[in-house]
């Protein structure tokens, strides 16, 4: 069948109204995406960053996962990054390099969670979310499983812009690219 | 607006709005301070450096801490305020929720810190005791408590409360370890406030 005769018996169209709908439903699921990943990651930064820096320092000391030079360092700028990784998919914002920047931040947080289970230790509280929620690291790893599907499928979703979204405002419009 | 303006102003204010959050945050009065009641404080109440002491009476190291805060406090007087956080490590010593009670019991009078100073004087005598109640009731008239109120309120399982709340919060902040003080955002743990708290202090007064 030719693209001439396909148009003439509607084919095309049902092709269309098949891609709109799965358009319309990965809009749809973008958007819990986001609010999930997006705000977890800003809801672990903010209760982390307007803490005591030495909270999380302390936590991270415990681990025992980097070399104590590394601790201070890491307790001082990685909240900001989880903050700016959070804001970014959360309103989506370079939707699909975000999405992949807080993929690897929950494999890292699995795998320190991981690690330190495996060598037997286990604190009342992961540390995760400063003075915040208390969660055991057990209950994180789950949480940090199901986040890391979804920044995956936000990943998946991403190619491109998805409203609404701050990327789907700056490629809209008549403005140049 | 072209797209390149519209990602440079997105970017920014994108960037910038934590930024603005984290600092309004902080210029506010939020934090475990003003969940401990005045009578678990010192120093001058409108200082603007407070520094938090997680603690617990049987710990040796909680008692060898002491004569230094208390230097502290006359060192940067008008300058810091001191708040007192009950972290008793029930796991490893058996008093130490026991005494945790006298001590609420004693702040209930207003007399935290005089109890709170011969309860760690004293620690090496109750300590190891089955039933230190005996010397609790001593420390309550040392220092001229209502011994009836003190004997109904240590009888009472809900003033252990304050005690209860004390611990979720240092749960919460990760406290592993008793004394733990928290100087502004810094954290020292153990003896190092004897060694270093005086920098710790100094610093947080510079900010």
């Amino acid at each position: 069948m030719s693209n001439e005769q396909r148009a003439m018996s509607g084919w095309t169209s049902r092709q269309e109204v098949s891609t709109h709908h799965s358009s319309l439903i990965a809009h749809c699921l973008a958007v819990p995406a986001r609010v999930a990943c997006g705000g977890v990651l800003i809801y672990a930064g903010f209760s982390k960053v307007v803490g005591p820096a030495g909270d999380f320092a302390g936590i991270l000391a415990a681990y025992r996962v980097l070399p104590a030079a590394w601790v201070t360092p890491v307790a001082t700028y990685w909240p900001w990054l989880e903050l700016l990784v959070g804001s970014y998919v959360f309103f989506g914002y370079f939707t699909r390099i975000s999405a992949i920047a807080a993929a690897t931040q929950f494999v890292v947080f699995s795998a320190v969670l991981v690690s330190s289970i495996a060598r037997g230790i286990d604190p009342n509280s992961c540390g995760c979310f400063g003075a915040g929620l208390s969660l055991s690291p057990r209950h994180t790893l789950v949480l940090d499983g199901a986040l890391l599907m979804l920044a995956l499928f936000l990943t998946y979703l991403a190619k491109k812009p998805l409203s609404p979204s701050v990327d789907s405002w700056i490629t809209s419009g008549p403005g140049k690219p | 607006m072209s797209r390149s303006t519209k990602r440079w102003v997105s970017g920014i204010v994108l960037t910038l709005w934590p930024l603005v959050a984290v600092y309004a945050v902080k210029q506010s009065n939020w934090g475990p301070i003003l969940a401990t009641p005045k009578t678990r404080q010192l120093g001058d109440p409108h200082a603007r450096l407070v520094i938090v002491e997680y603690s617990d009476f049987q710990c040796p190291a909680c008692a060898r801490v002491q004569p230094t805060v208390h230097s502290f406090l006359e060192l940067y007087k008008g300058r810091v305020r001191f708040a007192f956080k009950y972290y008793p490590l029930t796991q490893i010593h058996k008093n130490a929720i026991n005494s945790a009670h006298a001590a609420q019991c004693a702040t209930e009078q207003n007399q935290f810190w005089p109890y709170q100073d011969r309860l760690f004087d004293t620690q090496k005598q109750w300590e190891t005791l089955a039933n230190p109640t005996t010397n609790y009731l001593a420390i309550a008239q040392e220092v001229h408590l209502d011994l009836d109120r003190f004997t109904r309120c240590y009888e009472d399982p809900s003033s252990l409360g304050p005690i209860a709340q004390d611990q979720a919060e240092g749960k919460q902040r990760g406290i592993y370890s008793t004394p733990t003080f928290i100087i502004g955002d810094q954290r020292l743990v153990g003896n190092v406030f004897i060694s270093d708290g005086a920098r710790a202090i100094e610093k947080a007064l510079r900010k």
